[in-house]
């Protein structure tokens, strides 16, 4: 591997490690690593996996997004993720080109998720049902891109009040120009059997590198949130050949430090963070394992650490607008360039690299950084003595840490949180009906009312037909927002279209004026969900807007029933998509943050791939939590009782009613007056048990082969017929 | 024409408007929306939710059948397009079609009775009582304000049913066809309205004929059933001081006298035994059968393309194309493959008990315990029971097609997929009309009557415990329903019973079981029973005799 690593030929594949560590104002700490391979189309592959390469050459899609998720990224308490969260269980996407036929897409969907299903250990295979798929019709992007195809009329048929919204730069609902296939699986749990797959995907597995930092499970799958995300981007030419794939494994965990044993901290107790304050951390003992030098076939090896915002601020203040987010301790394996952010200020207090003897440590350079003007607190990436871990030779450990001089940076808000918070919740009791409320509130200081500065520079044409304009540019410059709401509801929660109503802050409001987008797929038993895809303009200043819908429970077959029956059924998160108003507020800092971070990467002319994925302008998308529906569940120990007397029932509605039919009432009266039709009668009777008996136990002979043998043998030994050859054993 | 309550006379117009304002105010009450999901009122396939559903669906632009929630046909969501999402005014075409259908079944019921009072026809209720009883009948007001689509369906029997009896073609066949439309198990009646045609309906005033024309048999017998009906505090027409003295002058209120008239009049008996078979004899008119067949086929092809005119916005949802298509053996239209027409949502769903929704039927729960091997033979079984009797029926009962239509609408009110309370409103109205002599002879009234009451409490009582508070099981549910079936088993059974004696009582010929006229009648009023029973004992020899001769 390490031969591979070093020659030339691979020059076009890449495998890019990175991990930014970022404290949370609740005082986790949010731990992000990112694996980027990437090879173009070849016969063989040293870094891309092969299972992966032939995947993409086998399924002619053009992304595919797999998320497996435990636990909730609480918004309101963490700010905004680094990339975008995903909602609990399994999450799978994927985009076809439309010149793909619809009829195919079935096929493709399902070779799709039951490959990625054997390849990553998750029962995906569910979501291959059609009753679980549905179809996004309505993207998010700029309306002025064009899609390298046709765009599809047929999955965008629906998407009538669609028109054009040439604003160009700004980013809104517009119809899909992929087909895309979403399917969520909420109730997939999540292990380590998916993990482990994941990583084997890597070159060095979880021994050396970035992956090393997940060695240790137990402090893995115990993060309050943990998603694994898995894609793979395939570019194809315009026939559907494959030019190159790139398969992109992300890991974010949000974990709960075990307090750090830092000079000059209080004693910690073993309680939950603090709220309102960062945690001090250290690698070591917030994974349970360290970095063991870089995996030595990644091109790039890249450890991030992320101050929070006001220090941001402060360091920008002290560095003379420089703007620093991202200090380093980055450090690279196998370049001989030592990478320093910042390098141009004056702040560096230390840089030192010192190495000792161990050979992965001349490749690991680490710095030290403190900021200026920030007192408060050292930032401190210390590396421990590398220790041979275990007997073998194995590579040095790196721990790093970051240790708040005075306790907690009170203060600490959340300065990038969302500017809408969702919540969705059921209503009602019983198992006939019930109700379903998605709730969009505006966070508090970040109304829609604050106009935006950066993203009012879209021609707007509100003119003419009125709804025809979509932009969300143009409706920003009215201080509206437009929100796209994606739902899958199964079939088995039946949702009534008609009582879907709008409420913005508390007032009822017209849906239908309200939709600027929408794409409605209704469900069909057994076959397929509602999908229901609504992008609504809310008025500006409005503070709380709510959707809600009432919904039917239906009643399922007994063999329908998981094993689980009285657990629930699922309901899918909502996805709330919007463009944040504020383009110049925290998502233009993060962005121009991380340009700067890309700075770093910049040096060597390879920009670290997680850093241009951060720095790519994207809409907010937020998923609400997930639902589970009670459904009325049969009693499962019925089905030959029921069958016996609901039989009973229908067969003494066809025999009394017709013995009351052919009933004579003058004829026993007749038959005792002549007292020869009783005798007649008689043998009638027994003639009919006769015929009974000859009909019945002809049809017993012809059915049971036993019994034929069983007959034959006693006419044998009657010496009616031949003995029968005797069966041999 | 005056139905009559105490010495309170009013005119239909009276019940029509007292019955459209108790709908308006409990619509105005609210008690609509609580009926949206009870499963006794609203089934998935008469559902005012679906047609609101669809309603909504085509208002997005899209076809009302292209989900699983609207089972109503075209025509039925255009007739409630405008007030559907109405809170008060939903209610507003099943008002008028109850109004109608009360109408419809007082002109029947003023036509069989050939325009005389209801004490002279001899029948329990008037036809502006059975009017009333119609338009109060709380299983047909509960359909009403649950917005569903039944009480359309009611109508379009009512006025096939008054079609056929008045020999009218074009309304027998446009209620007959505008049944099937709405709920396709009025396509039955198809059966009794042929014979309708060909033979006229039954005279269901034989009672008052035979008394009339003096005495006979019949008279005699079922005099004892009318004094004990009136004495006994039955029939609502009682109280009216004229019929009252009309009725001391009759034969029935002496059945010591009746029985003298009767055995005197044995040949008066033979020429009504005569007439009877005499009419059996009638020849069978082809061609009026053939006109109702043929206007039935119009109207059927006519809502069939009214209702792709409707769906015009949407080819995937027509039928007609499809149905021309499979005709001809031609490749189906390009938008068939984009969904199934607007037949598969409606009646296919019907056919095919895809949704396992609790009812008062005996499907639900079979079909959700089976096992799926077995299912298409099941739900085979379970359809054919429903038509099982209409040939049979008919063939036992050639001479009362208005007995038959009832027999077949309460099979089908059993047995149908997705039963509802408004079912049971057309039976129900139509039992004191087409079983007029029956009724009197039946003594099991009270046990009958006690067993619905008692279901219709207990079956909300185990919904509430199994859904509401989930304290039980579906089998609680479960059990109410198939005591429901055996309701209605019973009442068949009794009403097939009874039909057979009246039969054979109508053809003069003696009824040999010991359960004479006399002891039906001694079961429903004490104070003559054993007078009327001896009486009756006379009656039937004497027609014996007269038979025999």
């Amino acid at each position: 591997m390490a031969l591979a690593a070093s020659g030339g030929v691979q020059a076009q594949e890449e495998f890019a490690e990175e991990v930014v560590i970022s404290p949370l104002p609740s005082g986790h700490i949010q731990v992000q690593l990112q694996f980027t391979l990437s090879s173009p189309s070849r016969r063989h592959y040293s870094v891309l996996p092969k299972a992966i390469a032939q995947l993409a050459a086998g399924v002619p899609f053009e992304e595919v997004e797999l998320s497996l998720t435990q636990g909730r990224w609480h918004h309101h308490a963490w700010g905004s993720p680094l990339l975008p969260s995903k909602p609990s269980g399994a999450e799978l996407r994927a985009a076809f080109s439309p010149s793909i036929p619809e009829g195919q897409l079935p096929l493709l969907w399902g070779n799709l998720s039951h490959s990625l299903s054997g390849m990553f250990c998750a029962s995906l295979n569910f979501l291959a049902r059609p009753e679980t798929t549905a179809q996004q019709a309505i993207e998010f992007g700029k309306p002025s891109e064009t899609g390298g195809r046709a765009s599809n009329s047929e999955v965008g048929a629906d998407a009538r009040a669609c028109a054009a919204g040439p604003a160009a730069g700004a980013m809104g609902p517009r119809p899909a120009r992929l087909r895309r296939l979403y399917a969520a699986l909420p109730k997939e749990v999540v292990c380590t059997e998916n993990l482990t797959p994941a990583l084997k995907l890597l070159p060095c597995r979880d021994q050396a590198g970035v992956a090393s930092l997940l060695l240790h499970r137990p402090s893995v799958y115990g993060a309050d949130y943990h998603s694994m995300r898995v894609g793979i981007l395939a570019a194809r030419d315009a026939d559907g050949a494959l030019l190159s794939t790139r398969l992109s494994l992300g890991i974010t965990l949000v974990l709960r430090p075990p307090q750090v044993q830092t000079p000059g901290a209080p004693p910690a107790r073993r309680a939950a963070p603090r709220p309102c304050s960062y945690s001090s951390w250290r690698l070591g003992h917030l994974l349970g394992s360290k970095l063991r030098g870089a995996c030595p076939i990644a091109t790039q090896s890249w450890l991030f650490v992320q101050l929070p915002p006001q220090l941001a601020a402060q360091a920008a203040v002290g560095e003379d607008g420089a703007g620093q987010l991202l200090h380093p301790p980055a450090w690279q394996a196998g370049g001989a360039e030592v990478h320093r952010t910042g390098s141009g200020s004056s702040s560096d207090k230390s840089s030192d690299s010192s190495s000792s003897g161990e050979q992965a440590e001349d490749n690991i350079q680490q710095q030290q950084q403190a900021i200026a003007g920030a007192e408060a607190l050292v930032e401190e990436a210390r590396r421990q003595q590398p220790r041979p871990e275990g007997q073998g030779d194995g590579p040095a450990a790196l721990d790093v840490g970051q240790a708040w001089r005075r306790f907690g940076a009170k203060g600490a808000v959340v300065a990038a949180r969302p500017e809408l918070a969702v919540s969705r919740y059921t209503t009602g009791a019983g198992f006939m009906h019930g109700g379903m409320v998605l709730r969009l509130a505006t966070a508090a200081g970040a109304g829609p009312a604050a106009a935006p500065s950066g993203a009012g520079t879209g021609s707007s044409q509100a003119g003419g037909g009125g709804a025809a304009d979509l932009s969300t540019a143009a409706a920003a410059a009215a201080g509206n927002r437009t929100v796209c709401v994606f739902q899958i509801v199964p079939w088995y929660v039946r949702v009534w279209l008609h009582t879907l109503t709008l409420t913005v802050d508390g007032a009822p409001a017209d849906l239908d004026a309200a939709l600027r987008l929408r794409h409605v797929s209704p469900a069909a038993d057994r076959a397929r969900p509602l999908v229901l895809d609504l992008c609504i303009e809310l008025p500006a200043g409005a503070r709380e807007a709510v959707l809600a819908v009432q919904f039917s429970k239906a009643f399922l077959h007994v063999f329908e029933w998981p094993p689980d029956a009285h657990r629930g059924f699922d309901v899918p998160a909502a996805l709330v998509t919007y463009a944040p108003l504020g383009a110049d507020g925290a998502a233009a800092a993060l962005e121009w943050g991380w340009r700067r971070g890309g700075d770093v990467g910049g040096a060597r002319g390879a920009p670290s791939p997680l850093l241009r994925a951060l720095s790519a302008a994207r809409p907010e998308a937020l998923y609400s939590e997930g639902l589970l529906v009670p459904l009325a569940p049969p009693d499962f120990s019925m089905p030959y009782n029921v069958v016996c007397l609901t039989s009973t029932v229908l067969a003494v509605y066809v025999g009394a009613v017709l013995n009351a039919l052919l009933k004579r009432p003058g004829a026993e009266l007749r038959e005792a007056a002549k007292g020869g039709a009783g005798r007649r009668a008689a043998r009638l009777k027994a003639a009919k048990v006769v015929v009974v008996v000859v009909v019945f136990g002809g049809l017993a002979l012809y059915v049971d082969e036993e019994l034929q043998a069983q007959v034959m043998q006693a006419l044998a030994a009657a010496g009616l017929v031949e003995a029968p050859p005797a069966p041999q054993h | 024409m005056s139905g009559c309550i105490g010495n309170l006379c009013l005119g239909p117009a009276y019940y029509a408007t007292a019955a459209v304002v108790a709908r308006a105010s409990l619509a105005l009450l609210g008690a609509g929306e609580p009926l949206l999901w009870r499963p006794e009122v609203t089934t998935p396939l008469n559902s005012l939710l679906g047609v609101r559903e669809g309603l909504r669906m085509l208002q997005l632009g899209l076809s009302p059948y292209a989900g699983a929630s609207c089972h109503a046909p075209p025509l039925v969501l255009a007739l409630h397009a405008a007030t559907a999402a109405h809170p008060l005014l939903y209610a507003l075409p099943n008002t008028v079609a109850d109004a109608l259908a009360a109408l419809a079944l007082w002109r029947l019921a003023s036509l069989l009775c050939k325009g005389r009072s209801a004490d002279a026809s001899g029948m329990l209720l008037g036809p502006a009582s059975l009017a009333a009883a119609y338009l109060w009948n709380p299983v047909g007001i509960l359909a009403t304000i649950g917005g569903t689509t039944t009480p359309l369906e009611n109508l379009a029997v009512m006025a096939a049913l008054l079609g056929g009896a008045a020999r009218n073609a074009p309304l027998a066949a446009a209620g007959l066809v505008a049944g099937t439309y709405v709920g396709l198990h009025p396509l039955l009646l198809g059966v009794p309205l042929a014979i309708m045609f060909g033979r006229g309906c039954e005279d269901v005033t034989q009672l008052c004929d035979a008394r009339t024309a003096g005495s006979g048999s019949l008279a005699s017998q079922q005099g004892g059933g009318t004094s004990s009906s009136g004495g006994g505090g039955g029939g609502g027409e009682a109280g009216s001081g004229a019929e009252t003295s009309r009725r001391a002058a009759g034969a029935g209120s002496n059945p010591v006298a009746a029985a003298a008239t009767a055995a005197a009049a044995t040949a008066a008996a033979a020429e009504a035994a005569a007439r009877g078979l005499e009419r059996k004899r009638e020849r069978f008119e082809w061609m009026r059968c053939a006109e109702f067949a043929v206007f039935a086929v119009v109207w059927g092809g006519a809502l069939l393309w009214l209702s792709d005119l409707f769906l015009r916005a949407h080819p995937e949802a027509q039928c007609l194309p499809r149905l021309a298509a499979w005709a001809t053996a031609a490749a189906p239209p390009a938008a068939a493959r984009r969904g199934a027409c607007w037949l598969r949502a409606s009646h296919g769903f019907a056919l095919a008990v895809d949704d396992y929704t609790p009812n008062i039927g005996l499907f639900w729960y079979l079909l959700t315990e089976l096992f799926d091997a077995f299912r298409p033979f099941f739900t085979f079984v379970l359809h054919s029971h429903a038509v099982i009797f209409a040939a049979p029926l008919a063939l036992r009962f050639p001479g009362r097609p208005l007995f038959v239509a009832w027999a077949l609408l309460l099979a089908c009110a059993a047995l149908r997929p997705y039963p509802s309370a408004g079912d049971l409103a057309p039976w129900m109205a139509l039992a004191p009309l087409a079983l007029a002599q029956q009724l009197r002879q039946l003594r099991s009234a009270l046990f009958l009557v006690n067993a619905l009451v008692l279901l219709a409490v207990l079956g909300p009582a185990m919904w509430s415990q199994w859904i509401i508070v989930d304290a039980a099981n579906p089998n609680f549910f479960y059990s109410i329903t198939l005591l429901l079936g055996v309701f209605y088993v019973v009442v068949l059974v009794q009403a097939v019973l009874l039909t057979v004696r009246v039969e054979r009582l109508a053809a003069g010929k003696v009824v040999g079981d010991g359960l004479g006229a006399g002891g039906g009648s001694g079961g429903r009023g004490g104070d003559d029973g054993p007078v009327g029973a001896a009486a009756a004992g006379a009656t039937a020899v004497a027609a014996n005799g007269s038979v025999a001769e």
